[in-house]
Protein backbone atom coordinates (compact mmCIF):
# COMPACT_ATOMS: atom_id res chain seq x y z
CA UNK A 1 0.00 0.00 0.00
CA UNK A 2 2.69 2.51 0.96
CA UNK A 3 4.70 1.87 -2.20
CA UNK A 4 1.55 2.45 -4.29
CA UNK A 5 1.13 5.87 -2.71
CA UNK A 6 4.82 6.67 -2.93
CA UNK A 7 4.88 6.24 -6.71
CA UNK A 8 1.75 8.25 -7.50
CA UNK A 9 2.29 11.56 -9.27
CA UNK A 10 1.62 14.87 -7.55
CA UNK A 11 -1.36 15.36 -9.87
CA UNK A 12 -2.83 11.99 -8.85
CA UNK A 13 -2.19 12.63 -5.17
CA UNK A 14 -3.76 16.09 -5.41
CA UNK A 15 -6.87 14.52 -6.92
CA UNK A 16 -7.09 12.01 -4.05
CA UNK A 17 -6.54 14.72 -1.45
CA UNK A 18 -9.21 16.91 -3.01
CA UNK A 19 -11.71 14.02 -2.97
CA UNK A 20 -10.59 13.18 0.58
CA UNK A 21 -9.80 9.66 -0.58
CA UNK A 22 -6.41 10.24 1.05
CA UNK A 23 -5.26 12.40 3.92
CA UNK A 24 -1.94 14.29 3.98
CA UNK A 25 -1.14 12.44 7.22
CA UNK A 26 -1.47 9.03 5.50
CA UNK A 27 0.74 10.25 2.68
CA UNK A 28 3.47 11.62 4.95
CA UNK A 29 3.37 8.48 7.10
CA UNK A 30 3.70 6.26 4.04
CA UNK A 31 6.75 8.18 2.85
CA UNK A 32 8.35 8.17 6.31
CA UNK A 33 8.01 4.37 6.46
CA UNK A 34 9.85 4.04 3.14
CA UNK A 35 12.48 6.60 4.16
CA UNK A 36 13.20 4.74 7.37
CA UNK A 37 13.53 1.47 5.47
CA UNK A 38 15.41 2.58 2.38
CA UNK A 39 17.32 5.75 3.20
CA UNK A 40 20.16 3.81 4.87
CA UNK A 41 20.77 2.13 1.48
CA UNK A 42 20.18 5.15 -0.75
CA UNK A 43 21.40 8.06 1.40
CA UNK A 44 18.88 10.39 -0.19
CA UNK A 45 18.44 12.56 2.89
CA UNK A 46 20.78 14.59 5.05
CA UNK A 47 17.90 15.62 7.31
CA UNK A 48 14.43 14.07 7.63
CA UNK A 49 11.80 16.38 9.17
CA UNK A 50 9.52 13.61 10.44
CA UNK A 51 7.85 15.35 13.39
CA UNK A 52 7.33 18.73 11.77
CA UNK A 53 6.11 17.07 8.55
CA UNK A 54 3.51 15.07 10.46
CA UNK A 55 2.38 18.20 12.31
CA UNK A 56 2.13 20.13 9.03
CA UNK A 57 0.21 17.22 7.50
CA UNK A 58 -2.30 17.27 10.37
CA UNK A 59 -2.72 21.02 9.87
CA UNK A 60 -3.23 20.56 6.12
CA UNK A 61 -5.78 17.85 6.79
CA UNK A 62 -7.73 20.16 9.10
CA UNK A 63 -7.64 22.95 6.50
CA UNK A 64 -8.79 20.68 3.67
CA UNK A 65 -11.63 19.23 5.76
CA UNK A 66 -12.66 22.79 6.70
CA UNK A 67 -12.84 23.75 3.01
CA UNK A 68 -9.71 25.89 3.08
CA UNK A 69 -7.72 23.96 0.47
CA UNK A 70 -5.15 26.26 -1.12
CA UNK A 71 -4.85 24.39 -4.43
CA UNK A 72 -3.35 21.23 -5.91
CA UNK A 73 -0.08 21.42 -3.94
CA UNK A 74 -1.76 21.73 -0.52
CA UNK A 75 -0.87 18.76 1.64
CA UNK A 76 1.73 17.39 -0.79
CA UNK A 77 5.17 16.70 0.75
CA UNK A 78 8.23 18.26 -0.89
CA UNK A 79 11.95 17.78 -0.31
CA UNK A 80 14.56 20.46 -0.85
CA UNK A 81 18.18 20.10 -1.85
CA UNK A 82 20.31 20.86 1.19
CA UNK A 83 21.76 24.02 -0.33
CA UNK A 84 18.42 25.89 -0.14
CA UNK A 85 17.66 27.76 3.06
CA UNK A 86 14.89 26.29 5.18
CA UNK A 87 13.82 28.30 8.20
CA UNK A 88 14.59 26.46 11.42
CA UNK A 89 15.98 23.41 9.59
CA UNK A 90 19.74 23.05 9.16
CA UNK A 91 21.08 23.67 5.68
CA UNK A 92 24.54 22.21 5.22
CA UNK A 93 25.36 22.23 1.49
CA UNK A 94 27.10 18.98 2.55
CA UNK A 95 29.92 21.08 4.02
CA UNK A 96 31.68 20.82 7.35
CA UNK A 97 31.72 24.62 7.39
CA UNK A 98 27.89 24.73 7.48
CA UNK A 99 27.11 21.60 9.44
CA UNK A 100 25.36 23.60 12.18
CA UNK A 101 23.89 26.35 9.99
CA UNK A 102 20.18 26.85 10.68
CA UNK A 103 18.72 29.64 8.50
CA UNK A 104 16.18 31.99 10.03
CA UNK A 105 14.52 32.44 6.64
CA UNK A 106 13.29 30.23 3.80
CA UNK A 107 14.76 30.54 0.32
CA UNK A 108 12.21 32.27 -1.90
CA UNK A 109 11.48 29.09 -3.88
CA UNK A 110 11.00 27.16 -0.62
CA UNK A 111 8.71 29.87 0.78
CA UNK A 112 6.60 29.94 -2.37
CA UNK A 113 5.98 26.19 -2.28
CA UNK A 114 5.20 26.40 1.44
CA UNK A 115 2.71 29.19 0.73
CA UNK A 116 0.87 26.76 -1.58
CA UNK A 117 0.59 24.36 1.32
CA UNK A 118 3.45 21.98 0.50
CA UNK A 119 4.92 20.10 3.47
CA UNK A 120 8.68 20.06 4.07
CA UNK A 121 9.60 16.37 4.38
CA UNK A 122 13.39 16.72 4.45
CA UNK A 123 16.65 18.04 3.03
CA UNK A 124 18.30 15.98 0.33
CA UNK A 125 21.88 14.97 -0.19
CA UNK A 126 24.12 17.01 -2.45
CA UNK A 127 27.79 17.33 -3.23
CA UNK A 128 29.77 19.81 -1.11
CA UNK A 129 28.78 23.29 -2.27
CA UNK A 130 27.36 21.62 -5.39
CA UNK A 131 30.84 21.02 -6.79
CA UNK A 132 32.76 18.71 -4.43
CA UNK A 133 32.38 15.18 -3.15
CA UNK A 134 29.98 13.69 -0.60
CA UNK A 135 32.59 13.04 2.10
CA UNK A 136 30.74 14.20 5.19
CA UNK A 137 27.41 12.36 4.88
CA UNK A 138 28.38 9.78 2.26
CA UNK A 139 27.29 9.40 -1.38
CA UNK A 140 23.68 9.14 -2.54
CA UNK A 141 23.24 5.89 -4.45
CA UNK A 142 21.29 5.01 -7.55
CA UNK A 143 18.08 3.07 -6.85
CA UNK A 144 18.37 1.26 -10.19
CA UNK A 145 21.68 -0.24 -9.08
CA UNK A 146 23.06 0.52 -5.65
CA UNK A 147 26.66 0.21 -6.85
CA UNK A 148 26.02 3.18 -9.10
CA UNK A 149 26.04 6.87 -8.29
CA UNK A 150 22.92 9.02 -8.28
CA UNK A 151 24.66 11.84 -10.15
CA UNK A 152 25.72 15.28 -8.98
CA UNK A 153 24.77 17.52 -7.40
CA UNK A 154 20.99 17.21 -6.87
CA UNK A 155 21.43 13.44 -6.55
CA UNK A 156 19.55 13.13 -3.28
CA UNK A 157 16.44 14.76 -4.76
CA UNK A 158 16.66 12.61 -7.90
CA UNK A 159 17.23 9.28 -6.18
CA UNK A 160 14.53 9.98 -3.56
CA UNK A 161 11.98 10.49 -6.35
CA UNK A 162 13.09 7.44 -8.32
CA UNK A 163 12.93 5.22 -5.22
CA UNK A 164 9.59 6.50 -3.96
CA UNK A 165 11.07 8.29 -0.94
CA UNK A 166 9.63 11.60 -2.15
CA UNK A 167 6.92 12.75 -4.54
CA UNK A 168 8.25 16.23 -5.39
CA UNK A 169 11.65 17.87 -5.02
CA UNK A 170 13.78 20.88 -5.73
CA UNK A 171 17.38 21.19 -6.84
CA UNK A 172 19.90 23.64 -8.21
CA UNK A 173 21.60 23.55 -11.60
CA UNK A 174 24.83 25.39 -12.46
CA UNK A 175 26.09 23.15 -15.27
CA UNK A 176 23.50 20.37 -15.26
CA UNK A 177 23.16 19.58 -11.56
CA UNK A 178 19.40 19.06 -11.79
CA UNK A 179 19.34 17.46 -15.24
CA UNK A 180 22.26 15.01 -14.91
CA UNK A 181 21.06 13.25 -11.73
CA UNK A 182 17.46 13.33 -12.97
CA UNK A 183 18.62 11.63 -16.19
CA UNK A 184 20.76 9.11 -14.33
CA UNK A 185 17.94 8.24 -11.91
CA UNK A 186 15.14 8.25 -14.52
CA UNK A 187 13.04 11.22 -13.40
CA UNK A 188 12.11 14.67 -14.72
CA UNK A 189 14.36 17.64 -13.86
CA UNK A 190 13.92 21.25 -14.92
CA UNK A 191 16.44 24.08 -15.25
CA UNK A 192 14.25 27.13 -15.85
CA UNK A 193 15.23 30.24 -17.79
CA UNK A 194 17.85 32.27 -15.88
CA UNK A 195 15.86 34.78 -13.84
CA UNK A 196 12.65 32.72 -13.84
CA UNK A 197 13.04 31.34 -10.29
CA UNK A 198 14.63 33.42 -7.54
CA UNK A 199 17.98 32.22 -6.19
CA UNK A 200 17.53 34.15 -2.94
CA UNK A 201 18.42 31.67 -0.22
CA UNK A 202 20.37 29.35 -2.52
CA UNK A 203 23.90 28.83 -1.20
CA UNK A 204 25.61 30.07 -4.32
CA UNK A 205 28.21 28.51 -6.58
CA UNK A 206 28.14 30.78 -9.64
CA UNK A 207 25.88 33.85 -9.68
CA UNK A 208 25.58 33.95 -13.48
CA UNK A 209 24.82 30.24 -13.97
CA UNK A 210 23.01 29.04 -10.82
CA UNK A 211 19.35 28.13 -11.24
CA UNK A 212 16.73 26.66 -8.89
CA UNK A 213 14.18 24.25 -10.35
CA UNK A 214 11.86 21.31 -9.67
CA UNK A 215 12.43 17.54 -9.96
CA UNK A 216 9.39 15.28 -10.28
CA UNK A 217 8.32 11.97 -11.82
CA UNK A 218 6.09 13.47 -14.52
CA UNK A 219 6.24 16.51 -16.78
CA UNK A 220 2.80 17.72 -15.60
CA UNK A 221 4.04 17.69 -12.01
CA UNK A 222 7.12 19.72 -12.99
CA UNK A 223 4.88 22.27 -14.75
CA UNK A 224 2.76 22.57 -11.61
CA UNK A 225 5.75 23.07 -9.31
CA UNK A 226 7.57 25.51 -11.56
CA UNK A 227 4.52 27.74 -11.79
CA UNK A 228 4.42 27.89 -7.99
CA UNK A 229 8.17 28.57 -7.66
CA UNK A 230 8.56 31.14 -10.44
CA UNK A 231 8.08 34.88 -10.49
CA UNK A 232 9.77 38.16 -9.67
CA UNK A 233 11.61 38.45 -6.38
CA UNK A 234 13.20 41.78 -5.39
CA UNK A 235 15.72 39.85 -3.26
CA UNK A 236 17.36 38.37 -6.38
CA UNK A 237 18.87 41.11 -8.57
CA UNK A 238 18.63 38.83 -11.62
CA UNK A 239 15.00 37.94 -11.07
CA UNK A 240 12.77 38.55 -14.09
CA UNK A 241 9.50 40.49 -14.14
CA UNK A 242 8.26 38.36 -17.07
CA UNK A 243 4.73 37.10 -16.19
CA UNK A 244 4.43 33.44 -15.17
CA UNK A 245 1.94 31.57 -17.37
CA UNK A 246 -0.11 28.53 -16.38
CA UNK A 247 2.24 25.88 -17.76
CA UNK A 248 -0.32 23.12 -17.18
CA UNK A 249 -2.83 24.74 -19.53
CA UNK A 250 -0.82 24.03 -22.69
CA UNK A 251 -0.14 20.32 -22.14
CA UNK A 252 -1.48 18.36 -25.11
CA UNK A 253 -0.90 14.83 -26.42
CA UNK A 254 0.13 15.92 -29.93
CA UNK A 255 2.78 18.21 -31.40
CA UNK A 256 1.23 19.32 -34.67
CA UNK A 257 3.09 22.37 -35.94
CA UNK A 258 5.92 22.14 -33.40
CA UNK A 259 9.43 22.43 -34.86
CA UNK A 260 12.03 20.31 -33.08
CA UNK A 261 15.67 21.20 -33.69
CA UNK A 262 18.27 18.42 -33.93
CA UNK A 263 21.86 19.60 -33.71
CA UNK A 264 24.20 18.54 -36.51
CA UNK A 265 27.17 18.80 -34.14
CA UNK A 266 28.27 17.39 -30.79
CA UNK A 267 25.05 16.23 -29.12
CA UNK A 268 24.59 13.01 -31.08
CA UNK A 269 28.32 12.18 -31.38
CA UNK A 270 30.23 9.64 -29.29
CA UNK A 271 27.16 8.30 -27.52
CA UNK A 272 26.97 4.98 -25.71
CA UNK A 273 25.23 2.71 -28.28
CA UNK A 274 22.17 2.26 -26.04
CA UNK A 275 21.87 6.03 -25.56
CA UNK A 276 22.24 6.44 -29.33
CA UNK A 277 19.41 4.00 -29.99
CA UNK A 278 17.16 5.58 -27.34
CA UNK A 279 17.78 9.10 -28.66
CA UNK A 280 17.04 8.03 -32.25
CA UNK A 281 13.86 6.29 -31.12
CA UNK A 282 12.80 9.40 -29.18
CA UNK A 283 13.22 11.59 -32.25
CA UNK A 284 11.16 9.13 -34.30
CA UNK A 285 8.49 9.16 -31.59
CA UNK A 286 8.36 12.97 -31.60
CA UNK A 287 7.85 12.87 -35.37
CA UNK A 288 5.17 10.23 -34.93
CA UNK A 289 3.12 12.54 -32.68
CA UNK A 290 3.31 15.44 -35.08
CA UNK A 291 6.59 17.27 -34.56
CA UNK A 292 8.65 18.43 -37.52
CA UNK A 293 12.35 17.63 -37.10
CA UNK A 294 14.74 20.27 -38.42
CA UNK A 295 18.56 20.24 -38.50
CA UNK A 296 20.28 22.95 -36.48
CA UNK A 297 23.90 24.01 -36.84
CA UNK A 298 25.80 24.62 -33.59
CA UNK A 299 29.47 24.35 -34.59
CA UNK A 300 30.97 25.30 -31.23
CA UNK A 301 28.67 23.11 -29.11
CA UNK A 302 31.56 20.79 -28.26
CA UNK A 303 33.92 23.59 -27.19
CA UNK A 304 32.19 25.08 -24.18
CA UNK A 305 33.85 23.35 -21.22
CA UNK A 306 36.75 25.78 -20.80
CA UNK A 307 34.71 28.97 -20.92
CA UNK A 308 32.10 27.55 -18.54
CA UNK A 309 34.71 26.25 -16.08
CA UNK A 310 36.59 29.54 -15.94
CA UNK A 311 33.43 31.53 -15.27
CA UNK A 312 31.91 29.13 -12.74
CA UNK A 313 35.10 28.70 -10.75
CA UNK A 314 36.08 32.40 -10.84
CA UNK A 315 32.61 33.27 -9.55
CA UNK A 316 32.73 30.45 -6.98
CA UNK A 317 36.09 31.65 -5.68
CA UNK A 318 34.67 35.15 -5.35
CA UNK A 319 32.03 33.75 -3.00
CA UNK A 320 34.37 31.44 -1.10
CA UNK A 321 37.57 33.52 -0.90
CA UNK A 322 37.12 34.44 2.75
CA UNK A 323 35.93 30.96 3.71
CA UNK A 324 38.89 29.33 2.00
CA UNK A 325 41.35 31.72 3.64
CA UNK A 326 39.88 31.08 7.08
CA UNK A 327 38.92 27.40 6.92
CA UNK A 328 40.56 25.72 3.91
CA UNK A 329 41.05 22.49 5.87
CA UNK A 330 37.30 22.28 6.53
CA UNK A 331 36.56 22.05 2.83
CA UNK A 332 36.76 18.55 1.31
CA UNK A 333 39.68 18.10 -1.11
CA UNK A 334 37.57 18.20 -4.28
CA UNK A 335 35.57 21.32 -3.36
CA UNK A 336 38.68 23.07 -2.01
CA UNK A 337 40.69 22.38 -5.15
CA UNK A 338 37.94 23.17 -7.63
CA UNK A 339 36.92 26.42 -5.97
CA UNK A 340 40.48 27.57 -5.22
CA UNK A 341 41.37 27.01 -8.89
CA UNK A 342 39.15 29.98 -9.64
CA UNK A 343 41.71 32.20 -7.93
CA UNK A 344 44.38 31.39 -10.50
CA UNK A 345 42.65 32.51 -13.67
CA UNK A 346 43.81 35.93 -14.80
CA UNK A 347 41.46 38.85 -15.33
CA UNK A 348 42.14 38.50 -19.07
CA UNK A 349 41.13 34.83 -19.04
CA UNK A 350 37.88 35.57 -17.22
CA UNK A 351 37.10 38.37 -19.68
CA UNK A 352 37.85 36.08 -22.64
CA UNK A 353 35.60 33.39 -21.19
CA UNK A 354 32.80 35.97 -20.92
CA UNK A 355 33.37 36.99 -24.54
CA UNK A 356 33.30 33.36 -25.64
CA UNK A 357 30.07 32.93 -23.71
CA UNK A 358 28.56 35.76 -25.73
CA UNK A 359 29.62 34.10 -28.99
CA UNK A 360 27.96 30.83 -27.92
CA UNK A 361 24.80 32.63 -26.86
CA UNK A 362 24.57 34.31 -30.27
CA UNK A 363 25.22 30.99 -32.04
CA UNK A 364 22.49 29.25 -30.03
CA UNK A 365 19.99 32.09 -30.61
CA UNK A 366 20.71 31.90 -34.37
CA UNK A 367 20.46 28.10 -34.35
CA UNK A 368 17.09 28.14 -32.59
CA UNK A 369 15.55 30.89 -34.70
CA UNK A 370 13.70 28.45 -36.98
CA UNK A 371 12.75 25.90 -34.33
CA UNK A 372 10.64 25.87 -31.16
CA UNK A 373 12.78 23.51 -29.11
CA UNK A 374 16.10 21.71 -29.31
CA UNK A 375 16.18 18.00 -28.38
CA UNK A 376 19.37 16.20 -27.30
CA UNK A 377 20.40 13.26 -25.15
CA UNK A 378 20.94 14.60 -21.60
CA UNK A 379 24.12 12.57 -21.13
CA UNK A 380 26.15 10.42 -23.53
CA UNK A 381 26.27 7.59 -20.95
CA UNK A 382 24.18 6.08 -18.15
CA UNK A 383 24.93 5.87 -14.43
CA UNK A 384 28.56 5.26 -13.48
CA UNK A 385 29.71 3.65 -10.24
CA UNK A 386 30.25 5.39 -6.92
CA UNK A 387 33.91 4.35 -7.16
CA UNK A 388 34.23 5.99 -10.59
CA UNK A 389 32.71 9.15 -9.14
CA UNK A 390 35.28 9.23 -6.35
CA UNK A 391 38.13 8.59 -8.77
CA UNK A 392 37.04 11.40 -11.10
CA UNK A 393 33.60 11.44 -12.69
CA UNK A 394 33.05 11.69 -16.44
CA UNK A 395 31.81 15.02 -17.83
CA UNK A 396 28.20 15.22 -16.63
CA UNK A 397 27.78 18.71 -18.13
CA UNK A 398 28.48 17.38 -21.62
CA UNK A 399 25.08 18.43 -23.02
CA UNK A 400 23.79 20.71 -20.29
CA UNK A 401 26.27 23.54 -19.61
CA UNK A 402 25.18 24.98 -22.94
CA UNK A 403 21.96 26.27 -21.43
CA UNK A 404 23.55 27.53 -18.22
CA UNK A 405 25.85 29.67 -20.33
CA UNK A 406 22.96 30.99 -22.41
CA UNK A 407 20.21 31.05 -19.77
CA UNK A 408 17.77 29.02 -21.88
CA UNK A 409 15.31 26.69 -20.11
CA UNK A 410 15.91 22.94 -20.45
CA UNK A 411 14.53 19.78 -18.89
CA UNK A 412 15.37 16.11 -18.88
CA UNK A 413 12.86 13.27 -18.96
CA UNK A 414 13.21 9.47 -19.19
CA UNK A 415 13.49 8.10 -22.76
CA UNK A 416 14.64 4.51 -22.27
CA UNK A 417 16.93 2.10 -20.47
CA UNK A 418 20.30 0.63 -21.35
CA UNK A 419 21.19 -3.07 -21.51
CA UNK A 420 21.85 -3.02 -17.75
CA UNK A 421 18.47 -1.55 -16.92
CA UNK A 422 19.80 1.94 -16.21
CA UNK A 423 17.74 5.00 -17.23
CA UNK A 424 18.50 7.20 -20.24
CA UNK A 425 17.47 10.87 -20.37
CA UNK A 426 16.21 13.11 -23.17
CA UNK A 427 16.84 16.85 -22.92
CA UNK A 428 14.33 19.37 -24.28
CA UNK A 429 15.54 22.99 -24.40
CA UNK A 430 13.39 25.96 -25.38
CA UNK A 431 13.86 29.65 -26.04
CA UNK A 432 14.12 32.03 -23.05
CA UNK A 433 10.88 32.12 -21.04
CA UNK A 434 9.26 29.58 -23.36
CA UNK A 435 8.95 26.92 -20.66
CA UNK A 436 5.36 26.33 -21.79
CA UNK A 437 6.60 25.05 -25.16
CA UNK A 438 9.27 22.93 -23.47
CA UNK A 439 6.64 21.34 -21.21
CA UNK A 440 4.26 20.82 -24.13
CA UNK A 441 6.85 18.83 -26.10
CA UNK A 442 8.01 16.83 -23.08
CA UNK A 443 4.46 16.04 -21.95
CA UNK A 444 3.38 14.87 -25.41
CA UNK A 445 6.43 12.61 -25.60
CA UNK A 446 5.74 11.28 -22.09
CA UNK A 447 2.11 10.52 -22.98
CA UNK A 448 3.26 8.53 -26.01
CA UNK A 449 5.71 6.41 -24.00
CA UNK A 450 5.80 4.49 -20.72
CA UNK A 451 9.36 5.06 -19.53
CA UNK A 452 8.22 7.29 -16.67
CA UNK A 453 6.02 4.50 -15.28
CA UNK A 454 8.90 2.14 -14.53
CA UNK A 455 10.30 1.97 -11.01
CA UNK A 456 13.53 0.39 -9.74
CA UNK A 457 13.25 -3.36 -9.36
CA UNK A 458 16.33 -3.71 -7.16
CA UNK A 459 14.20 -2.30 -4.33
CA UNK A 460 11.29 -4.72 -4.88
CA UNK A 461 12.15 -6.77 -1.82
CA UNK A 462 12.03 -3.67 0.30
CA UNK A 463 8.60 -2.44 -0.66
CA UNK A 464 6.58 -1.65 2.38
CA UNK B 1 58.17 21.90 -11.13
CA UNK B 2 58.31 25.58 -12.16
CA UNK B 3 54.55 25.65 -12.52
CA UNK B 4 54.10 24.16 -9.07
CA UNK B 5 56.43 26.72 -7.50
CA UNK B 6 54.63 29.51 -9.31
CA UNK B 7 51.25 28.25 -8.12
CA UNK B 8 52.60 27.94 -4.57
CA UNK B 9 53.80 31.56 -4.62
CA UNK B 10 50.48 32.75 -6.01
CA UNK B 11 48.53 30.83 -3.36
CA UNK B 12 50.68 32.43 -0.65
CA UNK B 13 50.11 35.88 -2.12
CA UNK B 14 46.34 35.27 -2.04
CA UNK B 15 46.47 34.06 1.54
CA UNK B 16 45.32 30.53 0.62
CA UNK B 17 46.58 27.62 2.67
CA UNK B 18 46.86 24.92 0.03
CA UNK B 19 49.10 21.88 0.30
CA UNK B 20 51.40 20.74 -2.48
CA UNK B 21 48.98 17.83 -2.99
CA UNK B 22 46.22 20.37 -3.56
CA UNK B 23 48.35 22.40 -5.95
CA UNK B 24 49.53 19.34 -7.90
CA UNK B 25 45.92 18.20 -8.28
CA UNK B 26 44.95 21.65 -9.57
CA UNK B 27 47.75 22.00 -12.14
CA UNK B 28 46.40 19.67 -14.83
CA UNK B 29 42.79 20.99 -14.82
CA UNK B 30 44.07 24.58 -14.86
CA UNK B 31 46.34 23.89 -17.83
CA UNK B 32 43.62 21.95 -19.66
CA UNK B 33 41.13 24.75 -19.17
CA UNK B 34 43.63 27.41 -20.27
CA UNK B 35 44.46 25.38 -23.38
CA UNK B 36 40.74 25.08 -24.09
CA UNK B 37 40.31 28.84 -23.88
CA UNK B 38 43.27 29.46 -26.18
CA UNK B 39 42.03 26.97 -28.77
CA UNK B 40 38.56 28.51 -28.88
CA UNK B 41 39.90 32.06 -29.13
CA UNK B 42 40.34 31.38 -32.84
CA UNK B 43 36.73 32.54 -33.01
CA UNK B 44 38.10 36.10 -32.68
CA UNK B 45 36.68 37.57 -29.53
CA UNK B 46 38.38 40.96 -29.71
CA UNK B 47 35.27 42.84 -30.81
CA UNK B 48 32.86 40.96 -28.59
CA UNK B 49 31.27 42.79 -25.70
CA UNK B 50 30.46 40.46 -22.82
CA UNK B 51 26.83 40.85 -21.76
CA UNK B 52 26.16 43.18 -18.87
CA UNK B 53 22.65 41.81 -18.50
CA UNK B 54 22.25 38.10 -17.99
CA UNK B 55 18.53 37.49 -18.16
CA UNK B 56 18.24 36.21 -21.72
CA UNK B 57 15.78 37.47 -24.30
CA UNK B 58 13.83 35.59 -26.90
CA UNK B 59 14.98 37.18 -30.16
CA UNK B 60 12.94 34.99 -32.51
Amino acid sequence: MTSDLAFLSVTELADQLERRALSPVELVEALLVRIERLNPKLNSYITVCAESALEAAREAERAIVAGRRRGPLHGIPVVHKDNLWTRGVRTTAHSKTLVDFVPDEDATAVARLAARGMILLGKTNTTEFACGDMDLFGPSRNPWNLERYSGASSGGSANALAAGLAVAATGSDTGGSIRAPASICGVVGVKPTFGRVSRHGLIPLSWSMDNVGPLTRTVADAALLLRAMAGFDPHDPNSSTEPVPDYSAGLEPTLDGVRVGVSEQHFFEGLDPDVDRAAAAALAQLEEIGAELRPVSLPSAGDLAARANVLVMAEAFGRHAEGLRARAADYGPKARRRIAAGAFYTAAEVEQAAQLRTLWNRELARGMREVDVLVTPTLPFTAFTVEEQLAGAPDTSWATRHFNLSGHPALTQPCGFDRNGLPIGLQVAAKPFQEATMFRVAHAYEQATEWHLRHPTTLEDDRG
Amino acid sequence: MDELAQLRREAQRLGLTLSDDDLRAMLEPLERTRAGLVSTRSQATDAVEPPYRFVPEDDS
